[in-house]
Parts: structure tokens; sequence; C-alpha cells
């Protein structure tokens, strides 16, 4: 075994005991119940008095305690890991079952939002609608990724096989299954790949050949082709969705009182951005393909993701807080249709009667 | 990247800040920023995928490492009077 292949199955370990570790913080942490006894604000040089300001001070500096908040960035940190190490398992592929591989990646991320689903209940100070969703998107978005790239394109091709049409599909995929390279290792190709190779070149025999030598070679390079093109996309997709947990955990360490659309706009504008790109790279790779791909090739999945991730994660947020800003001021003034999103602030937040914390009943207490 | 480090000029040139929050913030910038620059100039130069997804790599690592090893290494090595959390 080589040092890259011991490097591809000791990632998703190290990954996976990382979001352990961060779990265990998570659920031993509870910044809800804990008291702010020490915190040294670092004042903007332009900064008007009132306002966000950065927080220096360390948790594990000598005297610091979260102030009370809903946003824990060890929860942050724990879905972050948890979802790399799902995202590590692809490279995995080539030396297992991808389909059973494939099921394995969905049941781990299911687990994992089980877990921070059981979470937002041990903590005393509720969680913030905005976090929950947030989270919720990410674990979503993962799921996508796999379905779209990994789930559904086998079985997409097992259906085809099923057809008497397929007969040619049939034969391509029994020289596709089991691939040898030149050091003579065998490698077992994934039925996304294959497919994703006929999309782009189609069925033509005469482009295809078996049995002879050029065929295996052409069949080696174009799996290696779309293997980087999907890889590449594969790559995008997992920044897009995991980097911005990372800014938000910077964010909610850092920042003093930062208000609850900051959280919210900052994850948004991040993960379009990223989305953007890999339709911007889709797009590239088409037009640069001589062979135009068979149904649009990679633009369904992407365009699948760009709007199933985004999008539908700020209408979610934005009618959670919505609803629970209209609720606050409607204890506030007593009157209705007054309500808006910008007030909302992320820390002691459950401290406020009415505000948006979830589950309600966690921060009543206090 | 100019106009965003010209409204974050106060933080991230400040002199009071401690080094490691100073670290993570430069690092967040240029890894994102890098994660734009970097295709682009694949793109330009037609190095192809197989570059790209190699030099993807190795910003991801530069991306992600950083902040969850900083984490759990300053709580591992936490002073022993501070209770923090558990």
């Amino acid at each position: 075994m080589s040092c890259l292949e011991i490097f591809y199955v000791a990632l998703p370990a190290l990954h996976a005991i990382g979001a352990l570790l961060a779990m265990g913080l998570s659920f031993g942490c509870d910044t809800g119940r804990a008291e702010q006894t020490a915190r040294r604000p670092y004042a903007l040089p332009n900064g008007l008095p009132g306002t966000t300001s950065f927080n220096t001070a360390f948790p594990w500096d000598e005297g610091f305690e979260f102030e009370n908040h809903t946003w824990n960035p060890f929860a942050l940190i724990f879905v972050f890991e948890w979802l790399t190490a799902g995202f590590a398992l692809r490279p995995l592929q080539y030396y297992f079952d991808h389909t059973r591989l494939a099921q394995a990646w969905l049941i781990w991320i299911s687990a994992g939002h089980l877990v921070f689903i059981a979470w937002t209940f041990t903590n005393s100070g509720g969680i913030c609608p905005t976090m929950l969703a947030i989270v919720t998107a990410s674990f979503f978005m993962s799921g996508v990724v796999c379905v779209y790239t990994l789930y559904y394109p086998s079985a997409l091709d097992e259906q085809g096989d099923e057809t008497p049409a397929s007969e040619a599909k049939l034969l391509m995929r029994a020289a596709d299954e089991n691939y040898r390279d030149k050091d003579g290792r065998v490698w077992k190709i994934p039925r996304s790949i294959t497919m994703l190779r006929r999309r782009f070149v189609g069925n033509d025999e005469e482009q295809d050949p078996q049995g002879d030598e050029q065929g295996e070679v052409y069949q080696a390079e174009a799996i290696e082709e779309y293997e980087d093109i999907q890889g590449v996309i594969f790559r995008y997709a997992e920044y897009c969705i995991t980097a911005p947990l990372l800014f938000l955990a910077v964010l909610c360490l850092m920042v003093v009182e930062a208000p609850a659309w900051l959280f919210l706009t900052g994850y948004w504008l991040l993960v379009t951005c990223n989305a953007i790109g890999i339709a911007l790279h889709a797009s590239f790779v088409f037009s640069r393909s001589e062979e135009k791909p068979e149904g649009g090739g990679l633009a369904p999945f992407v365009f699948k993701f760009f709007f199933a991730g985004p999008w539908w994660v700020f209408v979610f947020i934005l009618f959670f807080m919505m609803k629970q800003e209209k609720k606050t001021d409607q204890k506030k003034t007593g009157r209705e249709g007054a309500g808006g999103i910008l007030p909302s602030t992320s820390r002691a937040c459950c401290r406020r009667p009415g505000c948006a914390c979830w589950p309600r009943w966690a921060g009543s207490s206090s | 990247m100019g106009g965003l480090i010209f409204l974050t000029k106060d933080v991230l040139f400040s002199t009071d800040m401690p080094v490691l929050v100073l670290l993570l913030i430069w690092n967040l910038l240029l890894t994102y920023s890098l994660f734009g620059i970097v295709p682009t100039f694949v793109y330009m130069t037609h190095l192809g995928s197989s570059q790209l997804a190699r030099l993807l790599d190795v910003l991801n690592v530069l991306a992600k490492f950083p902040l969850p090893l900083i984490i759990l290494s300053g709580f591992i090595t936490r002073p022993a009077t501070n209770k923090f959390c558990f």
C-alpha cells in the first residue's frame, strides 16, 4: 500500500476523530449556562461606543468563559469535521463498492444531523433558528452532493441495465468495472464516472473499441479526464459547504455582540459565491469540450446544487427570523404588523422574552 | 479583494490584536481569495483539471487545518486553573 493510499484511508478516520472530539466539547461546553467573567474586548479604532468590537480572548485563556449566547463554536467545528469526514470518503470509492460507500456516506450525514439535533436539546441556552437552519442546510447540501455524484448515477445505471436497449452499456460496464493500471493494480471504477463518460462520448463502439490496446489507453485517459473534472467540482462543493462554517465559528468566537444578520448574510454570501464558482467551472469545461455531453453532462447536478443550497437557506432563515421578530415586536409594542430581521443579536438573546431562540422553553427560565 | 482589505484595514493591520487572531483572519482572507484567483489562473493557462484538483487540495488544507487545530490544541494545553466548560 502506497503512502497516498494510506493517506486516503487515514483522512476520513482523522476527520471522524476530530468530529467526535469537537462533539464532546460541544456537549460538555454549555454556552447557554456559562456566565461571562472575563472578556477583553478590542474596540475598533473607528468604532463608536456600543458598536461591534472584537473579542481577543480565546476560550482557553485564563478566566475566560462564554457569555450566555446560543452560538457554540465547538458545535460548528463538530459539524465542519463531520461533513469533511464524509467528503473524505470519496477517494475510497476506488477500493470499495461505491454504491455501498454512497449509502454509508448518507447514513453518516443523517447520523450527524441527529446528533446535532440532540445537542440542541442539551444546550440550556437554546439555539437560534439561524444556526439550526444553517447547519441543516449544510447537512442537506452534503446529501445533495452525495446523491448526485455517487448514489443517483449508480441507481440510474442499474435501472438502465433492465432495458434491452442498454446491452451496449452492459458490455461497456463489464469492461469498466475493473481497470488495471500500468503498475498492474486493479482499481474499481465507479459507475458514476463511467456514466459521465458515456454522457460525454456516447456508446459509439468505434470511439471506444473493446479489448484492444488502443481501447484500453482511451479508456484510461477518459477515466482520468472525467475523474479530474468531477473531482474539481467535488472539491468546490466541499469547500462551498464546509468553509462558511469555519467563518461562522470565527465570527461567533471573536466578534462581540454580532448581529444575527451578519451570520446570515456572511454565510449566504460565501455559499452563493462558491456555488456560482461551481457553475462557472462546469460552464468552462462544457465550452471547451469537443464532445458535448448528452443531456448536459454535469450541468443538471451543478444547477440542482446551486438552487438547492443557498437560495432555500435564505428563504428558510428569513421566514424564521421574521416570524420570531414579529412576535418580539408584538410583545414589546403590543401591536401587530411591526417586524424586522436586522435588530436580532446572537448573544444573550435568550435572556430577552420572546427572542428568537429554539427550543422556546430553554430560554424562558433565564 | 482590495476593497475587502481596505474596509478591514484597521483590524488586519492592527498592532494590538494577538498574533494568533491576526493569523486566523489573514489565513481566511488569503485562502478564500486564492480559491478564486488560482482557478482563474489555471483556466487562463490551460493547465487542466488535474493540476487544478491538486492545487485545490493544497488550498483546502491551508484553509481548513489551522482553525480546528488551534482550537483543539488550545483546549488541550489550556492552563490547569482554567475550568473552562467542563
